[in-house]
């Protein structure tokens, strides 16, 4: 608007400052006004979307968007913080227990593993029974005969 | 069926046998050096190495021994060290012997050796001396006495009447009940390195043992060091250390176990610290052959760094 105007006044014919002429330019001008609505919204400057929808906010009052503005702030920051530590928390353990456990595990399974083939090796050559008596021997009578 | 009958016959033996034990238990024994008060709970912290490491052992004869170290390292330089034992024919008991010599030597002529000896039953001594780049760097003689309910030693380090320096350390450690031993340690140096000439240290040490845990401290001047330990299961053992040092202004706690896995014939030590040090150690013996696997890692997240280490001991 500011600068339509501008651009007009600079004319030489408004120079010549009569009332009429003025008024006739009026006139030009609401009669103008249509096409430029046409091709330009509403006399405003160029805004975004975004622009527009920001300028919304200032519908509320200024404590409620500061702290809407540090909530969303703090909120992102403690979110980045938190999958930071979260990150290095879980490396630290994971490393430390692959240091600390694993080898141990490993060891404990290999030979529970080992034991397991030995009984079953044990089983198939000497029958179901050895691989009872083979841990534990039955606790049998000596042969103690009347004679 | 071909099991043989159980024995019967060793039973009534076994039970003589254990009220004997019981009766000694009471006794006050001798609470061994100062120095050692400690190693119970160290012993379960790993010792972790860097980078490749072959040693070979081998006994020559019943008292001779020589053993081969090559370690190869991207940190400590790599190199390779000759190590010589000997132990003498003076049979305390079957498990020690007397006169013991140890010393091994790298190409460059760095020579570490000890002598241990045990004069009288109840009177031993220990000289250790340690050249390097063709200086004697470090000569240290201790005697050691132990009494019936109390050992004594006296350490005599790098003594130069020359100079008139050197540091002279003295220990003591009473057993006061079966279970609780008291002890002190002052430790003098004198020397132009040392500030005002000449510095005395006194400290005192604590420790409280029983079957399955272990408590000990010392508390000096320069600082706190607490130990304790605790044998959780046949396979687990813990132990937890915390030391303070005044004059540095730093304190590290760190927790170590170590775990016997003797049907696979495996140790591991493990131990994570408050440097955010983690370490570990996994020693395998390889059953049917002379040989005993190490791997050890360790690892920094504070530095983050990480060091892996493999060796072999044949023999």
């Amino acid at each position: 608007m500011e600068s339509q105007e501008g651009s007009q006044s600079t004319e030489p014919e408004v120079e010549k400052d009569s009332k009429e002429e003025s008024i006739s330019e009026k006139e030009s001008i609401s009669k103008k006004q249509p096409a430029i609505e046409g091709t330009d919204d509403d006399d405003e400057p160029d805004e975004t979307l975004g622009e527009r929808l920001w300028g919304l906010t200032e519908m509320f009052p200024e404590a409620v968007r500061n702290l809407t503005y540090s909530t969303v702030v703090n909120t992102k920051l403690g979110f980045c913080k938190a999958y930071s530590l979260s990150r290095s928390a879980a490396w630290i353990v994971f490393s430390t227990s692959i240091i600390l456990f694993a080898p141990v595990i490993f060891e404990v399974e290999r030979a529970n593993m080992e034991e397991m083939q030995r009984t079953q090796q044990k089983q198939m050559l000497l029958g179901p029974n050895s691989a009872i008596s083979g841990g534990v021997p039955p606790p049998l009578l000596p042969p103690v005969q009347s004679r | 069926m071909w099991s043989p009958p159980p024995p019967e016959a060793n039973f009534s033996k076994d039970k003589t046998g254990s009220d004997i034990n019981i009766h000694e238990e009471a006794k006050i024994e001798n609470p061994g050096p100062l120095e050692e008060i400690h190693t119970k709970c160290k012993n379960v912290f790993p010792t972790c190495f860097e980078g490749a490491r072959v040693m070979l052992t081998r006994g020559i004869s019943n008292h001779f021994q020589i053993s081969h170290t090559i370690n190869m390292s991207s940190v400590t330089p790599s190199g390779y060290r000759f190590g010589a034992t000997y132990v003498g024919t003076k049979q305390i008991s079957p498990s020690e012997a007397y006169p013991i010599l140890l010393g091994d030597i790298d190409p460059t002529g760095n020579l570490n050796a000890t002598i241990v000896h045990q004069f009288q039953p109840r009177l031993s001594a220990k000289f250790g001396a340690q050249v390097q780049n063709s200086k004697f760097q470090v000569g240290q003689l201790t005697l050691n006495y132990k009494g019936n309910d109390y050992t004594a030693s006296l350490t005599m380090a790098n003594p130069d009447i020359i100079n008139n320096s050197g540091v002279v350390v003295m220990h003591y450690l009473q057993a006061v009940t079966s279970r609780l031993s008291l002890g002190t340690e002052l430790a003098y140096q004198r020397g132009p390195a040392v500030p005002g000439g000449e510095i005395a240290l006194l400290s005192a040490a604590a420790k409280y043992s029983t079957d399955n845990y272990q408590v000990s401290g010392t508390l000096g001047v320069s600082g706190v060091h607490l130990c304790y330990y605790q044998k959780a299961s046949k396979q687990l053992q813990i132990g937890v250390e915390l030391e303070a040092n005044n004059r540095i202004q730093e304190s590290v706690a760190s927790i170590g176990y170590q775990v016997d896995l003797p049907k696979s014939e495996v140790v591991f030590k493990g131990h994570i610290d408050s440097n955010w040090s983690v370490g570990a150690v996994l020693e395998k013996k390889l059953s049917p052959l002379p040989f005993t696997l190490a791997i050890s890692g360790l690892m920094n997240h504070q530095k983050n760094n990480f060091r892996l280490g493999v060796g072999v001991l044949i023999g």
